[in-house]
């Protein structure tokens, strides 16, 4: 790239021209930019998601087939959940960890910069082969997003490619992982050990971790998939000795871990929010480390409680229901520290405080909706019921999306330089949380009632719940529109932020001026 | 041999020897982990080639 192109200002390369400006960021190694691509392309993903959403929340608006086929929905339902896990939620939290980590630890970059570079840039590519089966006869994949055979072996055009796109959406977790472990074991400054680190970069080593032993087992499940469908062995077709039920304990051998790399995140940066609003120290940092590595730990032999009714042995259901009821007691732990650190704390609510409040309301709603479906006799009522779809969308919503929107408004002055519009921010917060719950909420009442979920008809008894339930997810995609402007407007201008941001905030990144220069910590500091 | 980075105040050369050492850890644990996640892929299909292996 010629030098004349270029304007350099504080080490941020500037190039004039539309070519050198795509080239900056289809080439940068740098932690900063990689992140923000990251954190861009998740929130568009949270809106194609979203959209598909809105699609299947109209579609059961009323009883009876109203707007989309029922093969149409299935894609929805199927594609909606893909897009949330791989497409939006992984890769905001992945973006979180690339701004974030180096600047808690201070290292001037990631360990591995070229190699965060291709794990970036395999996701839209990957999303880009998973969306591009719309438009192709039959349609995008159906089967739900856990590809159960044989039922996924009937997708027809899409199936190679949806099994292509898990595979390198897989390569790309794997890679970050790899990245943000090594970043960690080897970049932190003098005097910062592994006990003097951020929730956050803790929280993530952990997550990472996870990550590395989960995805190349989905990978494993898929690619047997394919060889089951196009090379003729029957890892899973009962017809040639094969057992679908394996395929189930193998996706969810990586299915629950998956669960907790998208909250543990959420978890490390509510560790960060609220002693910075509460003006306290994180209470029992040590208890919280280990009870996230406890947590990581349980999620790896609790994966058949997601298949009670297929019939295990007695022995088989007894283990997994205590194993997983067992995961209350570190989760117990982390929702009483959060507790006590605002415990006489001088608290003040700022958008990231109300974010991380309501988080720890919320997703404790999603825990004890757990602890309900992980007894087995009453699972048996619950499983494939719309409790569960009010159970994950519980721990996932207003637990790890919430955990991003805390993230992202305590974060965005020191990514942007200015103060994001706190008037803005709360009517962002008090819109989602109301309507995250008027959508949510009733699909308890319909699940316990009967409700089946993945389908697009319903009987009429169930109707005004469902009704309710639209309207709150309409209300609640609306009022993602208000962060989308909140961010646009923050970047335009505002009110400067200083180098701390937050009275309460402590650790490296608040050192280093607001915004972050485009390379820090060339000099390591030391810490104390 | 420490796995935190040359002090603030060090010398260049120390902390750019420090650098290429950190660098060079970093990718050999890179391969390691990489290998483990490649193991863990390769071992669950072998896993499934073998029927009955889990419980149900």
């Amino acid at each position: 790239m010629s030098t004349t192109a270029i304007d350099v200002h504080a080490g941020h390369h500037h190039p004039k021209g539309v070519l050198p400006w795509i080239m900056r960021w289809v080439t940068t190694t740098n932690h900063k930019d990689i992140g923000t691509m990251y954190l861009v392309f998740a929130l568009s993903m949270f809106f194609v998601g979203g959209l598909m959403a809105m699609v299947i929340r109209a579609e059961l608006f009323q009883p009876g087939l109203q707007f989309v086929d029922p093969h149409f929905f299935n894609q929805m339902t199927t594609v909606h959940a893909l897009i949330m896990i791989f497409g939006a939620v992984m890769p905001a939290f992945a973006g979180f960890a690339n701004w974030m980590v180096p600047l808690m630890i201070g290292a001037p970059d990631m360990a591995l910069p070229r190699l965060n570079n291709w794990s970036f840039w395999l996701l839209p590519f990957a999303t880009l082969l998973l969306l591009m089966t719309f438009l192709f006869p039959g349609g995008a994949p159906a089967s739900g997003w856990t590809m159960y055979p044989p039922l996924v072996l009937q997708t027809g055009n899409a199936f190679p490619f949806m099994i292509f796109a898990v595979h390198l959406l897989g390569l790309s977790s794997i890679m970050a992982a790899i990245n943000i472990i090594v970043t960690i074991m080897n970049m932190r400054a003098p005097g910062m050990s592994l006990m003097k680190m951020p929730m956050f970069a803790w929280t993530w080593l952990i997550t990472a971790y996870l990550m590395i032993l989960a995805m190349p087992v989905l990978a494993g499940a898929v690619t047997m998939l394919l060889t089951d469908q196009f090379f003729g062995t029957s890892f899973f077709t009962a017809g040639g000795g094969g057992d679908p039920v394996m395929y189930q304990h193998i996706f969810w051998f990586f299915g629950h871990p998956e669960v907790y790399i998208i909250i543990l995140p959420a978890f490390g940066i509510v560790s960060q929010v609220i002693p910075t609003f509460s003006r306290k120290p994180l209470f029992g940092y040590a208890a919280m480390v280990y009870a996230t590595a406890a947590i990581a730990f349980l999620s790896l032999i609790v994966w058949a409680h997601h298949m009670f009714t297929v019939g295990m042995p007695l022995g088989g259901q007894l283990f997994f229901m205590l194993t997983t009821m067992i995961i209350a007691i570190p989760t117990g732990v982390k929702v009483f520290n959060w507790t006590a650190t605002m415990w006489r704390g001088s608290m003040t609510f700022e958008t990231p405080m109300l974010f991380a409040v309501a988080f720890l309301f919320l997703f404790t709603i999603g825990g004890f909706s757990g602890l309900m479906v992980a007894i087995v006799p009453a699972d048996f009522q619950y499983h494939d019921s719309y409790f569960v779809v009010a159970h994950f969308h519980y721990v996932l919503v207003p637990g790890a999306v919430f955990g991003a929107f805390a993230g992202a408004y305590y974060w965005l002055p020191k990514w942007t330089g200015h103060m994001y519009d706190e008037r803005l921010g709360k009517w962002h917060f008090w819109l989602t949380a109301v309507f995250v719950n008027v959508t949510f909420f009733p699909q308890h009442f319909l699940g316990l009632a009967g409700m089946p979920r993945r389908i697009p008809d319903y009987a009429v008894q169930f109707a005004d719940f469902n009704m309710i339930s639209s309207i709150g997810a309409f209300g609640f995609g609306l009022a993602q529109l208000i962060f989308v402007w909140v961010v646009i407007k923050c970047i335009r201008g505002g009110e400067k932020a200083t180098d701390q941001v937050w009275e309460g905030a402590e650790g490296l990144e608040w050192t280093v001026p607001s915004p972050a220069p485009h390379h820090t910590f060339d000099t390591p500091p030391v810490i104390k | 041999m420490s796995y935190a980075m040359a002090p603030a105040n060090g010398s260049d050369e120390r902390r750019d020897e420090g650098n290429d050492q950190r660098r060079a850890r970093a990718r050999r644990n890179a391969l390691l982990l990489g290998l483990l996640a490649a193991g863990f892929y390769v071992g669950f299909i072998l896993l499934g080639a073998l029927k009955g292996i889990f419980p149900g």
